[in-house]
């Protein structure tokens, strides 16, 4: 039971942080893509710009591996 | 590296002012920059104005550029560029109308030879749409060929309702008392094509039939409508068959033109860019009555060489002055930045930020070792280093003009390099498949020593993030800016106190080390509030947020071993050698792909933002020289 309940939170860690960067990319994402189309050399930044949310889901993956390794 | 610059004044004789000028632009070393605050208050300076003739040639060369640039729209950009020659440029030539007679011929003759090939493409692509009529219809126009007062008409029939033809013929036969022919074709697997000739005199009754049974006529495009349907058939053909030609002999006509043309004009608009940077400059000249004064910034290093130049040319009828930079200007300074031929590819990537202000450091140096090792550490396979290598050599040949790909070659080279390092030290080679080729695990093993990797991972980026703390502090020190020397140490004692706190309250270390901890704790914290606001407290925490980012570089390395495990699990599943290989390769090729572009884009970030906004400063001016365009020509502008 408690091996079941370590996955399940460790799970959720990850789930509910990709979920959030997910939701964050596209909200970039879409208006990062009018922003390209206006001005094509800011495609650069934008792309920085969509891997900024990442941080999320990482952190997210950081604590799911400490709670499965039982740092 | 930012170059140290030095702020400049040019003083010389009214007389020879524009030479001056024209010398400075060819030399392309001064930054020439409007008048500071404290020159302004001498009255005795006053703003030297363009004289009315100058104004009218600047107009003048403006309104040409637009009209070349039109021009260089209608044009083909031809491969190899005219290496210009030496020469003057008469600038009063420009003003007379005879500069641009051979240009409004040429666009003349481009705006015609452009209509007539979209008039053809537009005609082609109508006969096109009659290409199923015409193919099906073409063996009976040669049958038709010879007849004279006659009309004729076509129609499509379904095939299922082909019992119609008959039926019709015997009504056409009454109308036009037997004076009638019919011809009918197969057009497709649906439908046949039926071509129907009579005397004109019988026009009328067998339209008028056609019409009551609903039997639909063929439409023929407007431009044939006048001429009798297998006319207008006859004629669409030989169009059909004429037209491709007619482009091409178009297309030639124009790639002649652009080959004699193209590089002609890019050359004049070159140089009249030239010249309105030259009028420009002018503006911003100051003088008395009898001295003009020009001011700007220079490269330290190039000083002695712009100074000696000017010195040998003109003697001393003209003086450089080197003033102080002032506190409050070096906002304004100018940004050169200078890196060696090992970093200078690298400054590819720092195109996407505004440049660093003047009191700040050129990150690019850091951005050339780090980046990397970054991108090795989560590529970290041989066989995938292997494979960029491959791809670097092949795309150097082909993109050997294109210098931004140039540099971004260079980039992965040198990324592809610690690839193959880092997965020797890794043991991979295309993931587990090096182990059967003995070759194993140095440092660790990605996919198993899942701890240790993410402890090597923010490792890193608690070095690399002190680094950054460590450069900012060196840069205060070097503008001595006491307030942010001290805020800057704080922020480094209390993340070392708070790594303290961590590993004590972790088990790592004894507890006595708690204490030691409230205590620095106790003594930084009101430091950082005091020297750096709130804002130093938030940036503390966020530094934190920052060193625990760095784990992306264990969570992206160990994503690529699985997809290379998946990648050669699948293969074996699959049971044939040869349908094995290839769905090994399709996969390493995909997480080769994403391999390029992931671990790229992650270590950008983790520069940008991680470690930038420890010291990087933006807001600074590029520096921008007073520069030719067009070397060698010469703007012969004696009035």
């Amino acid at each position: 039971m408690e091996k079941a309940l370590i996955a399940l939170s460790a799970a959720l860690c990850v789930a509910i942080t990709c979920l959030a960067t997910a939701w964050a990319q596209s909200r970039v994402g879409s208006a990062g893509a009018g922003a390209v189309a206006e001005k094509p050399e800011v495609g650069g930044t934008i792309i920085i710009l969509m891997a900024i949310p990442e941080t999320m889901v990482i952190l997210g993956f950081v604590v799911a591996i400490m709670i499965i390794l039982g740092i | 590296m930012i170059q140290k610059m030095s702020k400049i004044q040019i003083i010389g004789s009214r007389r020879i002012m524009e030479e001056v000028i024209e010398f400075l632009h060819s030399m392309s070393m001064l930054h020439v920059d409007i008048i500071p605050e404290d020159m302004k208050e001498d009255i005795s300076y006053h703003i030297i104005p363009l004289q009315k003739d100058e104004i009218v040639i600047k107009d003048r060369a403006e309104k040409i550029i637009k009209k070349l640039k039109d021009l260089l729209l209608l044009l083909y950009q031809p491969s190899a560029p005219q290496v210009s020659r030496e020469r003057r440029f008469i600038v009063t030539d420009i003003v007379s109308e005879r500069i641009l007679s051979d240009y409004n011929i040429l666009e003349a003759k481009l705006r015609d030879l452009h209509k007539r090939r979209s008039e053809l493409t537009e005609r082609l692509s109508l006969l096109e749409r009659y290409e199923r009529i015409l193919k099906g219809l073409a063996p009976l126009i040669s049958k038709l060929s010879g007849f004279k007062n006659i009309e004729s008409t076509g129609l499509i029939i379904d095939k299922d309702k082909s019992g119609v033809i008959p039926l019709m013929e015997v009504e056409i036969s009454r109308i036009t008392e037997g004076g009638y022919q019919i011809f009918k074709r197969e057009l497709d697997e649906k439908s046949i094509g039926v071509i129907l000739t009579y005397q004109k005199d019988y026009d009328e009754g067998v339209r008028g039939l056609l019409s009551e049974e609903g039997i639909s006529e063929i439409k023929l495009p407007t431009d044939y409508a006048g001429l009798p349907f297998f006319d207008a058939l006859k004629e669409m053909v030989r169009k059909k068959e004429e037209i491709p030609k007619e482009i091409t002999d178009i297309e030639a006509e124009l790639n002649r033109l652009s080959d004699e043309w193209y590089w002609k004009i890019e050359e004049l608009i070159d140089v009249l860019k030239d010249l309105i940077d030259e009028f420009k400059t002018l503006d911003y000249c100051t003088g008395t009555k009898y001295c003009f004064f020009i001011f700007g910034w220079v490269p330290k290093s190039y000083l002695p060489k712009l100074s000696s130049a000017i010195k040998e040319r003109f003697d001393d009828r003209v003086v450089i002055r080197e003033l102080e930079i002032m506190e409050e200007e070096i906002e304004r300074v100018p940004v050169s930045i200078k890196n060696p031929k090992l970093v200078k590819p690298f400054e590819i990537f720092m195109r996407v930020l505004p440049p660093p202000r003047y009191d700040s450091i050129d990150p690019t140096p850091f951005l050339a070792i780090f980046f990397p090792v970054f991108f090795g550490l989560i590529l970290g396979d041989m066989g995938h280093g292997i494979i960029i290598l491959i791809i670097v050599g092949l795309l150097w040949r082909k993109y050997k003009e294109r210098a931004v790909v140039q540099d971004l070659l260079k980039v992965f080279f040198l990324c592809s390099i610690y690839s193959i390092i880092f997965g020797f030290l890794f043991g991979e080679f295309f993931g587990e498949l090096g182990e059967r080729f003995g070759i194993h695990p140095i440092v660790l093993n990605r996919g198993k020593a899942i701890k240790g990797f993410l402890i090597l991972a923010i490792g890193i980026g608690v070095g690399h993030v002190l680094l950054g703390f460590i450069i900012s502090l060196i840069n205060s020190i070097r503008w001595h800016k006491g307030r942010e020397i001290i805020g800057t140490l704080s922020s480094i004692a209390m993340l070392f106190t708070l790594f303290l706190l961590i590993a004590t309250l972790s088990g790592y270390l004894p507890k006595g080390f708690l204490n030691v901890g409230i205590i620095l704790t106790i003594i930084f914290f009101p430091i950082i509030l005091l020297s750096e606001g709130i804002i130093g407290a938030i940036e503390l925490i966020k530094s934190i947020g920052n060193i625990l980012s760095y784990a992306r570089i264990m969570a992206l390395g160990v994503a690529s071993v699985m997809m290379t495990l998946v990648a050669n699990r699948l293969g074996e599943m699959s049971g044939n050698i040869v349908l094995g290989i290839i769905v090994a390769s399709i996969i390493h090729a995909l997480n080769i792909t994403i391999g390029i572009f992931s671990p790229a884009i992650q270590s950008l970030r983790l520069h940008y933002v991680e470690f930038f906004s420890k010291f990087y400063k933006p807001g600074g001016r590029k520096y921008a020289p007073f520069k030719k365009t067009r070397e060698g020509v010469r703007l012969w502008r004696r009035l």
